[in-house]
């Protein structure tokens, strides 16, 4: 009986194996995308964008030390016009004559032409495809998003983990924040979930502060370098935000407004704050701490919204002509510090309601968590415009870093 | 007659396995799309009834011990109604035992095994199915009780690692209103009423006294598991991009910052439930038949009903009819499953048949 | 019913019944070579007529060079012939000579007094006088000393009597008590057997001073005729289980028991499966552990291995150091085992289940340091393993039957140098070399050599599975290894137990040891007669709390040695 059994299975075991195996594919087969950008070609195709791995390169640094020298980045990138995703992804896979493999591909860029043109189309097949990650991050390029993709990185061996970099870098400096698909497509899918953001990728040179010309350096002079010189030092940034209503990006937010975005979302993590105290110069915050409060009410049928921001962190400069600062002036500096937040902050909320009419924050969201009758009796595009929103800031310096006195300022007094 | 002898924390613990499958059930999305954010109301509810479930079965079980419902139903019911009940409740399991193949082969082609044809997922299925039934009941809920800390850990571990868990996507509770709870409600219900195959193994029990108590304890863990497991998904995902999926918690899992892109590594223990589940189903459609028929051997009933239950599964075409397939099916099993054991309850009580000892009398 | 027949090796029923149709024929089949007289000299008692006697003694021993029969004549006067029949090289000479052969032939005197004519009254003087030895037994019959002969007693036949003097005289050259070599410890004790039963069972009964302790003899293989024993507390071990033992030893019919190994082959529960369900050991302390844990031991001469029935899987496990050393230690490095164990398992089947499957689990660096490194490799993932996997088995084996001083040289010209050459030369990448290492090194950490022998052999069909199905393949393979796991028994103890099923007591000394004093049950899955290893108050606790009581505080040593101090 159990010999009969036993040669049963044997013998269905031996039919998989005749038959082969299916799903194998050897990892040398493989093409490992690390980056993938979408332009909108002229004539309204999609240009997809690849940069791929080339593996021998990266196995022989590892293995011989200083490999991959020079200035050539380890990688390829190819690129394919297509009317849609999958069309373009075969094409490149005949180029490349590999199987192009995505599940490694940590930054989907998409070039601005596209995203002002709608998303929608190409999200179905990053969706639909199990070679695609749901924790892929999600980015707008300033411009052409292929362009950015030919920036070699001095530091990291591959453009993409400089990219995964400037996810962290952007996070710690709130200036942006990184976004994945699933991110995206939550706004996108539910209908009171407001409106989706992407970071902006944007390329910049090394001298030039990220977000140069905004709120965070104004004031400070921008030091003229010579062309050849920002030709060299030519790197990429994650700056600001791009903007959608709906699937179409319809604005950008620079450095000060998103810094002020984040507070607003309560997603701000740490980032540099420049003072500036009348006459007497400025101080610098670096923010360990921020969250924020939503509260939404119903008054008189209308929702409002009550924001209030608590946020502190350390002094880490200043160049005023005062050698100790003790309680009163740290006091003095906090009433500085709130004002400065919240006439950045109110600004933004201006440009989010009145210019870009774009429900970024997920008030609309939580409106209708909370009083979804309410909600669905409103036109809400057309309400939060209008929408009475309060702004309440909390703000504190707590410490000064090491010193607690100023001791070169006291012996060569500023001015 | 038999040597086989569980114990009733064995025989029961299987639910866990049973429900910890609906991740790999294209069905479950539809709790996301009936009930949207309310779907823990009907879960809970499904949870009472269940434990009314089992109480119910166990007073039916508890009046003919030492015997399976495929042989005191016909003498309860005589042999017209009674032999056609339990042949209608076999073919309840087989059915499941089938659809779970299908369900969890279609999940791991899906998911994991693009290239692979749906067959051959099932052929090695069908191996270890085969494996398990001549394993017979105390080797299939050992080895349960083996996976079941490993697929609850498995759950734990992916909601520690969800990086999404947003409080806020529970609320508007009911925001697809009240009507689509019952199918919901339904839909749970039936799944925990796998829990009838009790009344097939209940002979094998070593301690069937403490039956009540552990069983109502058990199907009280399956359905917070699977509450558990719904919960975690409208906190990641919401219930609108979760209704949308093919697998939301697949979703879920792929989300998860503790083992990156290691969705594969949760499939492992997915496999283990699945396989749990089928070779448990058939094993009891088989045992049915071996009762119904006392000269067929439970293993050749099982070779035999394995491939058959296989074909069965490859019969819709495509995954949405599959799906189609089983939602109705699910459906009508519960009334099935909760109709046979009381009818047969009810008359065991009129004729007053089984219970203390006038089983004698009535024979 | 049926299904248990074929389980056995041994037809049960026809060898229980050739046993009995056998005692009269001798033995099988293929002994027609046995002499007639024999068949006549079966059960008779032996003559007063030494001549006679001599004569069928020689046929029934037939003439092998090392049979030695020594004539010799008692006494001067009242000449009594006698004979010595004994095997050379396996009587102490020595002692024999200087006990009772110089006794006999220079010395005895009072064999001529005139009162010593009977037969009686020789055997008397002969037993009470001339033989001084510890151990003489009188023996009747042919059979019965030939079968003495044969297990190294000497034998003297004297004129005029039918019976014969059996001198025990056994010597022969053996091993010393020396260390384990397979089981090697830091804590514990040193003492390995050797290949004296005897000797063996000394060092246990010394472990085990307690008068419950039971030492039962048997003899096996029909033409070996090897001396084993049965070691069991009879009132701890299950009835039940011993009488299966003895059962299943008793239904052994083979020619010649070399080494334990033979009897564990002819006991198992299946032998079909690659897992053993007979521990071995060649330790003293673990055979005294497991029969206080209700277990039964089988030791058997001429093998240093002594058996341990019943086995489950967590008994193979375990060190026997992990009883000496410190709990939470000890548990430590139970969990670094056990993962070890899984490694040696699943690391190559992961390999290529990993490259050729889910190459998305794989973190990025490290995927595209993989395919870079694997550039050159001429061969598939999945060949490149096997492959690999098998020269490992290969200078594994070449180096365990080389002299140890030979034998690193193959590790090093192996491991190393082949292993560096492969990666030179493009054959295989160097992850696969570090896989094949790390799943070596797993499977040395394994206590057990015969576990870590079947997972060696059961990785084979998992990277076979997980190249067809990738993790799923390999998932198939591990449902069906521990679906085989769980049916397994071993005395009909199952063999995953305190696992499954679940036993909560037994759980302390799985993964976890807890500490000594809380093993106070016996593992119940052996079925104790008597559940109690230690009585409650041995409790750490409680001996604390009694401590107290008694009142001896639990100070600091300065104190204490303070108050001594004054006291004295």
């Amino acid at each position: 009986m159990s010999k009969r059994l036993t040669s049963l299975v044997i013998l269905l075991l031996c039919s998989l194996l005749l038959t082969g195996c299916w799903s194998r594919r050897e990892i040398e087969n493989l093409g490992f995308a690390t980056l993938v950008a979408l332009d909108r070609a002229v004539d309204g195709q999609i240009e997809l964008s690849a940069q791929f791995a080339i593996t021998a390169a990266i196995g022989e640094g590892g293995m011989g030390g200083s490999g991959g020298g020079g200035s050539e980045a380890p990688v390829w990138t190819v690129s394919c016009k297509a009317d849609n995703l999958a069309a373009a992804i075969e094409q490149m896979r005949t180029f490349i004559g590999k199987y192009p493999f995505w599940a490694h591909t940590r930054v989907i860029i998409i070039g601005e032409d596209l995203a002002r043109n709608g998303i929608s189309p190409i999200l179905d097949y990053f969706i639909r495809s199990r070679d695609f990650r749901f924790s892929s991050w999600m980015m707008v390029s300033e411009g052409s998003a292929k362009s950015l993709l030919e920036v070699v990185p001095k530091l990291s061996k591959l453009p993409a983990e400089l990219i995964v970099e400037l996810n962290r870098v952007a996070q710690e400096t709130s200036v942006s924040s990184s976004r994945s698909l699933l991110d995206l497509l939550q706004p996108l899918v539910e209908e009171q979930a407001g409106e989706p953001i992407l970071p902006l990728l944007v390329t910049q040179t090394a001298t030039e502060a990220p977000g140069s010309g905004s709120g965070v350096s104004q004031g400070e002079e921008v030091p003229e370098q010579s062309l050849e010189q920002n030709n060299e030092a030519k790197s990429l940034a994650m700056v600001g935000f791009a903007v959608f209503h709906g699937d179409k990006m319809i604005g950008k937010l620079n450095a000060t407004d998103s810094r002020a975005l984040l507070w607003l979302r309560g997603e701000s993590k740490r980032g540099n704050l420049v003072v500036e105290v009348p006459g007497r110069g400025y101080v610098v915050q670096g923010q360990i701490y921020a969250r924020r409060t939503l509260q939404v009410s119903q008054v008189d049928g209308k929702p409002r919204a009550k924001i209030t921001i608590y946020q502190d962190g350390d002094l880490v400069e200043h160049n005023l002509n005062q050698v100790e600062l003790d309680s009163a002036a740290i006091k003095e500096l906090d009433g500085l510090l709130k004002a400065h937040i919240q006439t950045d902050v109110e600004a933004t909320l201006q440009k989010i309601q009145k210019e870009l009419q774009a429900d970024v924050i997920g008030i609309g969201n939580r409106v209708y968590r909370l009083y979804p009758e309410l909600f669905n009796s409103l036109n809400w595009q057309e309400y939060f415009p209008t929408m009475p929103i309060e702004l309440e800031v909390h703000a504190d310096f707590r410490r000064t870093g090491e010193l607690l006195q100023s001791p070169l300022t006291k012996k060569f007094p500023l001015r | 007659m038999n040597q086989q002898q569980i114990t009733t924390r064995q025989a029961f613990l299987i639910m866990i396995s049973v429900l910890s499958t609906s991740v790999l059930q294209p069905s479950f999305r539809n709790f996301l799309r009936w009930a949207g954010n309310g779907g823990w109301l009907p879960l809970t509810l499904a949870i009472v009834f269940g434990v009314a479930y089992v109480w119910l079965l166990l007073s039916l079980a508890k009046r003919f011990p030492k015997q399976s419902v495929a042989e005191y139903s016909s003498r309860v019911l005589g042999p017209i109604v009674g032999y056609p009940l339990v042949v209608l409740l076999v073919a309840t399991f087989f059915l499941r035992g089938a659809f779970a193949l299908r369900n969890m082969s279609e999940f791991f082609v899906a998911a994991i095994l693009p290239e692979t044809p749906i067959s051959a997922v099932l052929i090695v299925m069908i191996v270890l199915v085969t494996y398990a039934i001549w394993s017979e009941l105390e080797g299939i809920v050992r080895f349960n009780e083996l996976a079941t800390p490993l697929i609850i850990g498995s759950f734990i571990l992916v909601f520690i690692g969800t990086t999404r868990l947003s409080i806020w996507n529970l609320l508007p509770v009911l925001n697809k209103g009240m009507h689509g709870l019952l199918p919901v409600f339904q839909s749970a219900s039936s799944d925990l009423a796998i829990v009838s195959y009790i009344l097939f193994i209940h002979p094998y029990l070593v301690d069937p006294q403490n039956a009540a108590r552990v069983g109502s304890r058990h199907i009280v863990n399956a359905g917070l598991l699977l509450l558990f497991i719904y919960m975690n998904t409208v906190l990641s995902l919401g219930s609108h991009i979760g209704a949308a999926l093919t697998w939301p918690y697949l979703v879920v899992t792929e989300n998860i910052w503790l083992v990156e892109r290691g969705e594969a590594l949760f499939m492992v223990i997915w496999t283990l439930a699945a396989f749990i589940k089928t070779s448990f189903c058939l094993y009891t459609a088989a045992l049915g038949i071996s009762q119904l028929i006392p000269k067929v051997s439970l293993k050749w009933v099982g070779i035999v009903l394995i491939p058959l239950a296989s074909y069965l599964a490859l019969i819709p075409d495509d995954l949405p009819s599959a799906v189609a397939a089983y939602v109705l099916f699910n459906k009508y099993t519960l009334f099935i499953e909760l109709a046979i054991p009381m009818v047969i309850l009810l008359f065991a009580i009129l004729r007053r048949m089984g219970g203390n000892s006038r089983e004698q009398t009535s024979n | 019913m049926g299904r248990r027949q074929t389980r056995y090796p041994i037809p049960v029923n026809e060898l229980a019944k050739k046993r009995k149709a056998g005692q009269a024929e001798g033995e099988h089949t293929d002994t027609k070579t046995t002499t007639s007289a024999v068949v006549e000299a079966y059960d008779r008692q032996i003559s007063r007529d030494i001549c006679e006697n001599v004569a069928i003694l020689e046929k029934l021993l037939g003439n092998s060079d090392d049979v030695i029969f020594r004539h010799i004549t008692i006494g001067n006067a009242n000449q009594l012939p006698a004979v010595f029949i004994l095997i050379d090289g396996l009587v102490d000479k020595d002692s024999l000579q200087e006990s009772v052969m110089t006794p006999l032939m220079l010395w005895a005197k009072e064999i001529e007094a005139p009162a010593v004519t009977t037969p009686e009254a020789i055997r008397h003087l002969m037993s009470e006088h001339f033989l001084s030895f510890l151990e003489v037994k009188e023996k009747l019959t042919y059979p019965e000393i030939v079968a003495d002969v044969l297990a190294a007693e000497a034998v003297l036949i004297v004129h005029g009597l039918n019976l014969a003097f059996v001198l025990g005289a056994k010597k022969w050259e053996h091993r010393a008590i020396s260390d384990p070599a397979t089981e090697n410890l830091v804590r514990g004790p040193r003492e390995g057997f050797n290949e004296l039963m005897k000797v063996n069972v000394a060092l246990v009964r010394r472990r085990v001073k307690d008068p419950q302790f039971r030492v039962k003899y048997l003899k096996l293989g029909k033409r070996s005729v090897t001396d084993c024993a049965l070691l069991y507390l009879e009132d701890v071990a299950n009835p039940v289980l011993v009488d299966e033992v003895k059962r299943r030893i008793d239904l052994i019919n083979i020619d010649g028991i070399l080494d334990s190994g033979y009897i564990e082959q002819f006991i198992q529960d299946t032998p079909y499966s690659p897992f053993p369900q007979v521990q071995y050991t060649e330790r003293p302390d673990r055979v005294a552990a497991a029969i206080l844990e209700g277990r039964v031991a089988i030791v058997s001469d001429g093998s240093p291995n002594a058996l341990i029935a019943p086995a489950t899987l967590t008994n193979f496990l375990p060190a026997p150091e992990d009883y000496y050393e410190r709990w939470l230690l000890m548990t430590a490095i139970r969990i670094v085992r056990t993962a070890s164990l899984l490694n040696s398992i699943l690391l190559p089947s992961l390999y290529i289940a990993f490259l050729n499957f889910h190459q998305e689990i794989i973190p990025s660096r490290l995927v595209l340091a993989i395919a870079g490194a694997r550039a050159g490799v001429p061969f598939s993932a999945v060949v490149e393993a096997f492959i690999m996997e098998f020269t490992f088995e290969l200078l594994r084996e070449a180096g365990i039957r080389l002299p140890a001083p030979i034998a690193s040289t193959i590790g090093i010209v192996g491991g190393i140098i082949i292993g560096q050459a492969a990666v030179s030369a493009g054959l295989v990448s160097p992850v696969m070399v570090i896989v094949v290492a790390l799943t070596a090194i797993g499977s040395f950490a394994i206590p057990s050599f015969n576990v870590a022998l079947s997972i060696r052999i059961l990785r084979f069909p998992l990277m076979l599975l997980s190249a067809m199905f990738g993790l799923y393949g390999l998932t198939a393979g591990g449902i069906l290894i521990v679906m085989h796991l769980v049916t397994l028994k071993s005395f009909g103890v199952p063999y995953l137990s305190p696992i499954a099923p679940l036993t909560l007591s037994g759980l302390t000394d799985t993964m976890v040891r807890a500490p000594a004093w809380q093993h106070r049950l016996r593992p119940l899955m052996f079925r104790p007669r008597n559940k109690y290893r230690s009585a409650p108050s041995t409790s750490y606790f409680q001996g604390k709390r009694a401590m107290h009581e008694h009142g001896f505080e639990v100070a600091p040593l300065a104190d204490g040695a303070a108050k001594e101090g004054s006291e004295t």
